[in-house]
């Protein structure tokens, strides 16, 4: 699992910031753990450090990169669709996704969450506080938000992740059909 | 039947249950899921033609399986006639009227039955599994496509890492490694077609004279250079079959394959020591590189290990040396 995790990370990072910073990355990998290293381990969690400081930006940005990119690849767009009819409902829904995850990856331990939502507004409450997923998942639901089209203001609080929906069709979403396409199955 | 409570109009069954079917023991429709009517738009006029029973030694009839299900309280399997892989599954009961209300699903042929019938999200209960199975399914291919390829990534690095293991950086032989691997199948493996045993083959041991004074007096590029020149040399006395190792310092061995008359062997070790005192560096002046060799018949009837036939070699090398360098003794 640890390589699917990696190879992600290195996608990220080479369709987000190309060839040259990725081969640092891999330098200051190499650098950090000697010769011997197993395969794709330059890419675990804490390159996502390296190629932040080398792009001087903060951790925590990174990381929603990472979540908001993860969105635009069309499998896990897909995945995540499944869990939501429009935006609200994905919202909800989000409750879910830590089963969900642990049917695809039982590995991949993401911390449970809850969802409170008044009005206009959803809170996203991380019931085993982890920086990092927080960070990620806020990514996740910016990108998410994007794909239904909807418009809201999404802000990072202690172990909350708030979001404000001012309008679910503010943009014509992406089309999404429980069909998996012939291409992509073809693929497979 | 006093206790009925369902008096349900037929909009609200189409809701609740979208892949049912309420019929009457003739065989006659009186409603239709409208799930299961995309599905197989026939049913409208009856059941013939468009459902058969999905189980073998039933009869083909729709409506006999249907009955014997209902009133046997079993489970009811029936194939769709127009998708002939695709068989409905579920079970039914009889109502207050007589009639008989049948609740299907698709069990495994769930994809293709979404496929065929351009089926959404919306044509499913929300008590149905459905999304969670096709999501199962996606994410699972998804999964295990990265995982094969990155299997082929890992056996791709495994080979290139292999290969880096068995080979002499300096010359490009084969090293240690490579010649204990290629020693013990050169002495097991059954290559002779006639008599189905293992090739007989000559093991060639040469260790270089003055060596040692190339790198004291010369430096150790000269050696190195040295060292890659004797290289290719072997690596230009050597067929298809035969194996080439610098197994240490300027030490080289040879396996050849089908060697084993003691003048063909004289005359290959002559023309190598030859071609290496080409070699030797000018600037050496009163010294001249050359080889000493030693050399071991090797033919299935033998018993010795390879690492015993190895020591054999060396010792006939050391003969040469003692003889005076420059020649080959055959063990």
């Amino acid at each position: 699992m640890n390589s699917l995790i990696n190879r992600g990370i290195e996608e990220f990072l080479r369709s987000t910031y190309g060839d040259a910073l990725v081969a640092s990355v891999v330098d200051d990998a190499a650098v950090a753990r000697g010769a011997v290293a197993p395969l794709g381990a330059g890419f675990g969690a804490e390159s996502l450090q390296r190629a932040a400081f080398r792009m001087a930006k903060p951790h925590s940005e990174m990381l929603e990169d990472l979540g908001a990119w993860m969105t635009r690849i069309e499998p896990v767009r897909r995945l995540l669709r499944f869990s939501g009819r429009d935006f609200r409902d994905f919202l909800l829904r989000l409750e879910e996704l830590p089963g969900r995850a642990q049917l695809v990856l039982p590995s991949l331990k993401v911390p449970r969450l809850q969802v409170d939502a008044k009005d206009h507004a959803f809170w996203v409450v991380l019931l085993d506080p982890e920086p990092t997923w927080k960070s990620v998942l806020a990514g996740v639901i910016r990108g998410m938000a994007d794909d239904y089209g909807a418009l809201c203001l999404i802000s990072v609080e202690d172990t909350v992740i708030r979001i404000e929906v001012w309008d679910e069709q503010f943009a014509e979403g992406r089309l999404f059909s429980i069909q998996c396409g012939a291409a992509e199955a073809g693929q497979a | 039947m006093k206790n009925a409570i369902a008096n349900l109009p037929v909009e609200a069954l189409c809701q609740l249950m979208p892949m049912h079917l309420v019929l009457n023991d003739r065989g006659t429709v009186l409603s239709i899921g409208p799930t299961l009517l995309k599905l197989v738009p026939g049913l409208r006029s009856g059941l013939h033609g468009c459902l058969i029973s999905g189980r073998a030694g039933q009869g083909a009839e729709a409506i006999d399986a249907i009955r014997n299900a209902v009133d046997r309280g079993i489970r009811l399997f029936l194939r769709v006639q127009h998708i002939s892989d695709l068989v409905l599954r579920g079970h039914g009961v009889r109502l207050s009227d007589g009639n008989m209300l049948v609740n299907l699903g698709f069990g495994i042929g769930l994809t293709r039955a979404i496929r065929k019938a351009q089926l959404t999200d919306a044509d499913f209960a929300p008590s149905d599994l459905a999304m969670e199975l096709l999501f199962l399914q996606e994410a699972n291919r998804g999964v295990l496509t990265e995982l094969s390829r990155f299997n082929q990534q890992l056996a791709a690095a495994r080979e290139v890492a292999l290969l880096q293991a068995q080979t002499d950086p300096l010359t490009g032989l084969g090293n240690r490694r490579a010649l204990e691997g290629a020693l013990s199948i050169a002495m097991r493996q059954p290559t002779d077609e006639r008599t189905e045993r293992p090739t007989p083959f000559a093991l060639v041991h040469m260790d270089l004279d003055h060596f040692k004074q190339v790198n004291d007096r010369l430096g150790h590029k000269a050696g190195d250079d040295l060292l890659r020149d004797v290289g290719s040399v072997l690596q230009g006395l050597v067929r298809k079959d035969d194996t080439a190792a610098r197994i240490g310092g300027d030490e080289f061995v040879l396996i050849l394959r089908g060697m084993t008359c003691p003048v063909a062997i004289g005359h290959v070790a002559e023309r190598l020591i030859a071609n290496i005192q080409e070699l030797s560096p000018p600037e050496l002046s009163d010294l001249r590189v050359s080889a000493s060799i030693g050399v071991i018949i090797w033919g299935h009837d033998r018993l010795e290990t390879p690492e015993r036939l190895l020591e054999m070699a060396d010792a006939a090398l050391y003969d040469s040396k003692r003889k005076g360098r420059g020649c080959a003794t055959i063990g």
